[in-house]
């Protein structure tokens, strides 16, 4: 891969697994003792019903810690410095560690997958699940890659785009029950990240929806990353 | 060769509403083999030009190009070694981690990182600190890592940004022969200072900037250097031919002289002097054209 050195794949790897990988395998600890823990009249509605049930819980927050201040601390600390006065391309360099939190969040739900299939004899990690996990991952995770990049002043990413999480399902919620809201809200809730589609009862309009606005966020990260200098002032 | 030509930069708030002026109309270029230093008082606009240097701003006016290219996408493409001011790396990170992955970045050879890492190891004197996070080392190491990894790789384009800055005065002699070694037909080195004396042992010529302008280039090579002294006597007297054998007038009158020697040979010389009647008015180190040129060129001439 032109502009990234295939060898920094394992020192990134270090780095996500030292950072949000910790975070991580201390939720997915968390909840695999939840699981031992169970009665067994809990453990009848099935390993798949559990998983879900877990990711539901916990898939969002395992997406904003495993994408959260991708890009904006290099810049806040001044760490692209290092990084990018090689011949390193910032979009492939940054687009690689976004991935490798999504393989964090896919090892994290695979390994609770595994306890679930340990307690109930199915593991439930079922190709629908995964597939709705990714587009969580594209879509949550896209966000806050885009915040990410965006910015540096203003609130930390991951805390943007949680706002945003529990504005659009708060708002999608009051909508549901006939609430009238004001037109600028609903402006809002039309033009934000569809995060709201990515719930229980999703159809393929809900995951077209989110699947295209998160790959549209993205590829705007990207080519940001690929068009605008990293610098902000002369010593950022 | 690097081109700056009406170069600009202008910072603006995000609602526009406040811009400085950073760099204004600065024109020069900078030939292959060159050492460049850049000199001027604080917010004179050096890391501003050392960033659009690296690409890592985009100039408000004007052009700047390496070879022709715009900076980011030959500093994509060949990479640059570079020491910014304020070394930032990651805390956890160790000493000898930083400088692997620095040479993993910079696209070296497998076979040939451990070896360049080593030899930046013990080139900077960090073997004691190889193994130390970035946090626990001290101004000084830390700098000295931030040179090694700007030297790690042998970039065409070596930009260093105050490199003594918290180095010890051991350590900053060694840097001017770390810049003499690293001088190489086909590079081009920049050195930014606040140091004239360090600018003008390294530099072939050097950019003073002041208040976003490039006011002069000056040449520390040409004319007096450091080292004289000025002596001037109140009336002149047959004694100082005595005194300094080796003195050059300065002027007519002969009451202004130069002198040069150590610091024992000139005191007895003095000694001599004033022994024999003569009345000193001044003795002082003669400012070096390049301190003459700064000083005249930030308005304090």
């Amino acid at each position: 891969m032109s502009g990234y050195p295939a060898a920094y794949l394992g020192w990134q790897a270090r780095d996500v697994l030292r950072g949000p990988g910790l975070v991580a395998a201390i939720i997915s600890g968390f909840f695999a003792v939840l699981v031992w823990k169970l009665p067994g009249a809990a453990l009848e509605a099935g390993g798949a019903t559990l998983l879900a049930g877990y990711l539901q819980q916990v898939g969002w927050p395992l997406v904003l810690v495993a994408t959260g201040e991708i890009v904006r601390t290099d810049r806040v600390e001044g760490y692209y410095r290092f990084y990018f006065a090689r011949p390193v391309r910032p979009a492939l360099f940054y687009l690689v560690r976004w991935l490798l939190g999504f393989a964090l969040v896919l090892a994290a739900v695979a390994s609770t997958g595994l306890a679930v299939l340990a307690r109930t004899g199915e593991s439930g990690l079922d190709p629908g699940l995964v597939g709705q996990l990714a587009l969580t991952y594209l879509l949550l995770g896209g966000t806050v890659f885009f915040l990410s990049t965006a910015g540096t002043s203003g609130p930390r990413d991951w805390l943007a785009a949680l706002l945003i999480h529990v504005f659009q399902n708060t708002v999608a919620d009051l909508l549901g029950r006939g609430v009238d809201l004001w037109a600028a809200l609903r402006w809002l809730h039309a033009v934000l990240p569809p995060m709201h589609r990515l719930g229980a009862g999703l159809d393929a309009a809900d995951a077209l929806h989110a699947g295209l606005y998160g790959a549209g966020l993205v590829a705007a990260t990207l080519l940001l990353l690929e068009r605008r200098p990293l610098g902000g002032g002369a010593r950022d | 060769m690097i081109t700056l030509d009406g170069l600009g930069k202008t910072y603006r708030s995000p609602l526009r509403r406040r811009a400085v002026e950073a760099l204004t109309g600065v024109t020069l270029a900078i030939p292959d083999g060159e050492v460049l230093g850049i000199a001027g008082p604080n917010g004179a606009g050096k890391s501003t030009l050392i960033s659009l240097l690296l690409g890592f701003l985009d100039p408000s006016a004007g052009r700047v190009a390496i070879d022709g290219r715009a900076p980011r996408a030959w500093v994509r493409a060949r990479g640059a070694g570079y020491l910014p001011e304020l070394v930032a790396l990651p805390g956890r990170w160790r000493a000898a981690d930083a400088l692997a992955r620095a040479a993993v970045l910079s696209g070296m050879p497998g076979r040939e990182r451990a070896r360049r890492v080593a030899a930046a190891i013990e080139r900077l004197g960090l073997e004691e600190h190889a193994g130390k996070q970035v946090r626990q080392l001290s101004k000084g190491t830390l700098q000295r890592l931030g040179l090694a990894q700007a030297l790690l790789a042998d970039h065409a384009l070596l930009i260093l940004d105050e490199p003594t800055h918290g180095l010890d005065p051991l350590w900053t002699q060694r840097f001017r022969d770390v810049v003499r070694e690293e001088r190489r037909p086909g590079r081009v080195i920049v050195v930014a200072s606040h140091n004239l004396d360090e600018l003008e042992r390294v530099a072939d010529r050097v950019a003073i900037l002041h208040r976003g302008r490039l006011e002069r280039v000056a040449e520390p090579g040409a004319g007096p250097t450091g080292g004289w002294r000025r002596l001037r006597l109140a009336a002149p007297h047959p004694a100082l031919a005595i005194a300094f054998p080796g003195a050059e007038p300065v002027g007519s009158g002969g009451i202004e002289v130069r002198v040069r020697g150590e610091a024992a040979e000139l005191s007895a010389a003095l000694r001599v002097l004033l022994e024999a009647g003569a009345v000193v008015e001044a003795w002082y180190p003669e400012r070096s054209r390049l301190e003459a040129a700064f000083r005249e060129a930030v308005g304090e001439g």
